[in-house]
């Protein structure tokens, strides 16, 4: 079997799929890898490192991806900067590991699933204690909880410790953590170690043990009801009257905080707005919102996408980045997990082995979802272009004299003949004997309908003159 | 996109507008012949346009089809009897839905025959190609039996049995039943690799539809054939449709919905030309003639009426070849002697010949039509007699009857029992399309229920009758 493992072409994102290290794990001699040259520089892997865990190193991405059963990234496929598409460079049979995102990504999807290629989304695990290994989702929420308090901490005027000294005592900055799933506790540990009193808040009650034993406080809500968590352990999508609720109960901790870091994230949603423009007034100016949410929306209404912006004096990050920083660890981490689940999805022979039955690789199998998805937006397209057609052809006939009745039936008939279009389809696919048969005697009567239709109304009309027309 | 792909999707949004733009324009008979060339030009666009877009991988079934449908459909329209038209058309339309159905068709088999390769038949696309079986069939068998009745083949006469709705209703929802089984079967049948089964549900689908279709149409009599044809002209635009959604084809989905929706109204226009409705129609009571129904004495109401606006009298009017006006003791009171001769002037300069007919009894007085109408300047060499219409006034397109009633009573002709019996009528009921100007349902001078409001081919317009008029003439100026 052949892994192929490529440079990842998104910008700002300097990861890899694979490490040396996670190569060593499984290389084989039924197991080959071929890494594109300088794909792990960025995370600090030379060639050399990957040659040396028994890597094949390769210059030129179309003799990468030839021949691969297995295309490990991290990102969805992206164009490169030299213009291929490596939608196209994947080749059919491949199974394509990365994080799909098949809701963003609908028609890659589709163009692989055409191309004859398996994706598996890397971020769909299931959360449970065996796929954990396997669940780069929370390995990069790590990565992003981490990184926003250190973001934060930078670009607030504060220090975090409380620190008596000479010059005076330093009162330790107050951090509210919104949001208490693996970023959120990670980004309390890391504020917490920096010294900061932190506040964690999160509308699953069951989370106040988690943010306390990190050694914070829990910001309580007294109705917050015990059926917040999804199946999946993510939490749901609240109602507007319950979002109402907390948002009145976050203003006040939002007010007093030096850091704001807000995690809230609904799975193939537009996040939940949290912050209004008004709490971000009531903060103190130099305060500073980290908003992990960014790429979906943010859950700050004054969140910029991808930028940090100063509003009413408060910084509000909005940086998208931050699951893509510190490209080392979060290299080793996601090659560890691709390692983990190539080993669970391969039998004793090497092979690849797709099971749908089974928990984590249904989760993954992102081809069968995506299709789903895909159709569902080409078919809306088609219903809107059905129901408008429709009321064209309700408003383009109004008045008819009683003479053009049949004229107009037989024109209208023999535009009804533009089925041709499709038995031509049928017709011309050379998809075996019956087919063609089917798709001529299709063609034959839809050409009937046409040329007969046509040429009966032109008859007719020519028949129907009024005296003028003679004069 | 790949150019050739462009140009596709490009040459399709053009054939669709010149396919609106064709339909708007049939529909004015100045324009029509005009606009079934721009439907042509469309429907070449758009096979030109796939044949250049679509991958077509073999050309000879494609050439060797289209050259025997050109044949075919060429020779038939070519050597029809111009008084077998109606048929042809239904024919025609017939091959249309056996078109979109076989497309139907050949996705299915795609699919379950493994030639599509994949398990996964998206719901969309299964759902699209039942509809499209379903109304490609019944379309096909049904346009066959209009064809047959109305070209003599198949009885003419209305096929009724007992139990033949309830028939009707059990084998549609039998067939609703089959499909829902096939959608959700048949993924698990090629996962399977055992679709014998549903290929034969499938081809029982086929049977079932095309006998639905032969059980929609049987028990319609052949004089109301024209409005079936019309009807199944628009299931079959929602066969291509349901083709288009098959096969993801906009120019399909577009041209289907057209037809089937601008056909429907077609369909309702004939209905209403025929004093009949759609309801009644589709549900297909209909096979006898609507006056007839009645019985005699019943009182009729509103409903019983053709009711129609100055706009359709207007159509109606200019585009006809030989008017005919009755007027009657209504155009006196109205004093609607000017407005009528101006409206009479506009459609002579149009090219229509228009004459008046005065019955020796209309009015309150002897002579009361020629003060009118001489009062207006109406030529006298345009007055005429019943007597010297009559014989001809089948051959009439619209006899405007402004304010008249007991000189055109129908019944001083057929009903025996009648008062009026016997007394000559200016015999407007045999006309194309009669027009009736007048205020109420009210009776006339002799007391009289007027069996001719009733009557298919007649339009009631109420109102004043000098309103009425100057409205009619201000639609016509617009025309």
């Amino acid at each position: 079997m052949r892994i192929a493992v490529p440079k990842e072409h998104t910008p700002l994102d300097h990861r890899v799929a694979m490490t040396p290290q996670s190569i060593k794990r499984l290389a084989s001699d039924d197991v080959q890898f071929v890494v594109e040259s300088g794909a792990g520089l960025g995370a600090s892997f030379t060639d050399d490192e990957y040659r040396e865990a028994g890597a094949e190193i390769v210059q030129d991405p179309k003799a990468l991806f030839e021949g691969a059963d297995v295309v490990a990234k991290i990102n969805s496929p992206v164009k490169r900067e030299d213009g291929t598409d490596e939608v196209e460079l994947i080749p059919s049979g491949a199974l394509f590991l990365a994080q799909m995102r098949p809701h963003e990504n609908a028609d890659a999807l589709k163009r692989l699933a055409e191309r004859g290629v398996t994706s598996f989304s890397m971020e769909l695990m299931p959360r449970t204690t065996l796929a954990q290994r396997m669940d780069c989702l929370s390995a990069f929420s790590t990565v992003a909880g981490y990184m926003a308090v250190i973001r934060g901490a930078e670009a607030g005027s504060k220090f975090f410790p409380m620190l008596t000294t000479a010059a005076g005592t330093i009162p330790p900055a107050n951090v509210f953590i919104i949001g208490a799933g693996v970023a959120g506790l990670q980004a309390i540990a890391t504020a917490r170690r920096l010294g900061a009193v932190v506040e964690g808040f999160d509308i699953r009650p069951e989370t106040k043990e988690q943010v306390e034993s990190l050694g914070a406080t829990f910001v309580e809500w007294e109705e917050a009801s015990d059926d917040m968590q999804t199946e999946g352990g993510y939490a749901k999508e609240v109602s507007a009257e319950e979002e109402e609720r907390e948002q009145q109960l976050l203003a006040d901790h939002i007010a007093k905080s030096d850091i704001v870091v807000t995690t809230a994230l609904v799975p193939g949603r537009p996040a939940p707005k949290l912050i209004s423009e008004e709490m971000v007034k009531g903060m103190r100016p130099g305060s500073v919102i980290v908003d992990l949410a960014a790429e979906t929306g943010g859950n700050c209404e004054l969140t910029v996408k991808g930028e940090v912006v100063e509003r009413h004096g408060v910084l509000i990050l909005g940086q998208t980045d931050l699951a893509a920083s510190l490209p080392v660890h979060g290299s080793l981490m996601y090659g560890r997990i691709v390692s983990v689940l190539l080993q669970h999805i391969m039998n004793d022979e090497g092979k690849i082995v797709i099971d749908l039955d089974e928990e984590i690789t249904s989760h993954g199998y992102a081809r069968r979802k995506c299709e789903v998805s895909a159709m569902t937006g080409t078919i809306l397209i088609s219903v809107y272009v059905f129901v408008l057609a429709m009321f064209v052809g309700f408003e383009v006939i109004t008045k008819v004299p009683p003479t053009l009745h049949t004229p107009l039936m037989s024109g209208s008939n023999a535009i009804s003949g533009i089925s041709i279009v499709g038995a031509l389809v049928i017709a011309g696919m050379g998809q075996g004997t019956m087919f063609d048969i089917i798709g001529m005697v299709a063609v034959i009567a839809a050409t009937i309908n046409v040329v007969g239709g046509f040429m009966v109304t032109d008859r007719m009309l020519q028949m129907f003159r009024r005296d003028t027309d003679t004069n | 996109m790949e150019t050739r792909v462009l140009f596709m999707q490009l040459a399709y949004l053009v054939s669709a507008v010149l396919f609106i733009l064709g339909l708007k324009r049939l529909s004015h008979p100045d324009t029509a012949r005009a606009g079934n060339r721009l439907a042509a030009i469309g429907m070449l666009l758009a096979v030109v346009a796939t044949l250049v877009g679509e991958q077509i991988i073999t050309w000879q079934w494609i050439v060797a089809g289209v050259l025997i449908g050109t044949v075919i459909g060429g020779f038939m329209a070519r050597f029809v009897k111009m008084t077998a038209m109606p048929q042809m058309v239904g024919l025609f339309n017939g091959f249309g839905g056996l078109a979109s159905g076989l497309v139907a068709a050949a996705e299915y088999l795609r699919y379950s025959m493994g030639v599509a390769g994949t398990a996964d038949v998206p719901l969309d696309a299964s759902i699209s190609i039942m509809l499209g079986t379903l109304i490609g069939a019944v379309t096909f068998s049904g346009s066959l039996i209009a064809f047959g009745k109305l070209q003599g083949v198949v009885t003419e006469k209305a096929v009724k049995f007992p139990g033949q709705q309830f028939l009707n209703a059990v084998l549609f929802l039998g067939i609703l039943a089959v499909m829902a089984y096939l959608v959700v079967m048949t993924p698990a049948a090629i996962e399977g690799a055992d679709t014998g089964t549903v290929n034969i549900v499938y081809y029982a689908l086929w049977g079932a539809a095309m006998l639905l279709g032969v059980l929609l149409v049987i028990p319609i009599g052949g004089a109301d054939m024209p409005v079936v044809v019309s009807l199944l002209n628009s299931y079959s635009g929602l066969a291509a449709s349901a083709a288009g959604f098959v096969l993801n084809n906009n120019v399909l989905i577009i041209s289907g919905a057209l037809v089937g929706a601008s056909g429907l109204i077609l369909t309702r226009i004939m209905c209403k030309a025929m004093n009949r409705s759609l309801a009644n129609v589709i549900f297909g009571s209909f096979g006898q003639v609507a006056g007839k129904e009645l019985v005699k004495g019943e009182k009729r109401t509103m409903a019983d009426v053709n009711d129609v606006q100055a706009d359709d009298v207007a159509m109606l009017l200019a585009y006809a070849k030989q008017v005919v006006i009755v007027p009657g003791y209504g155009l006196a009171v109205a004093q609607a002697q000017h407005k009528l001769r101006e409206l009479c002037d506009n459609l002579e300069s149009r090219g229509v010949n228009v004459k008046y007919v005065v019955h020796p009894v209309a009015g309150r007085m002897p002579g009361h039509m020629n003060v009118l109408l001489a009062e207006a300047n109406v030529p006298y060499n345009q007055l005429y007699e019943p007597e010297d219409v009559n014989p001809d006034i089948a051959n009439v397109d619209a006899c405007l009857v402004v304010g008249a009633n007991d000189v055109v009573n129908p019944a001083a002709r057929d009903e025996p029992a009648s008062d009026l019996y016997g007394m000559p009528i200016i015999e407007v009921d045999r006309a194309k399309h009669t027009v009736v100007m007048k205020r109420s349902l009210n009776p006339g001078f002799a007391g009289l229920d007027n069996e001719l409001f009733y009557l298919r081919n007649t339009m009631m317009l109420f109102g004043d009758a000098a309103d009425s008029i100057g409205r009619i003439l201000e639609e016509v100026k617009q025309l």
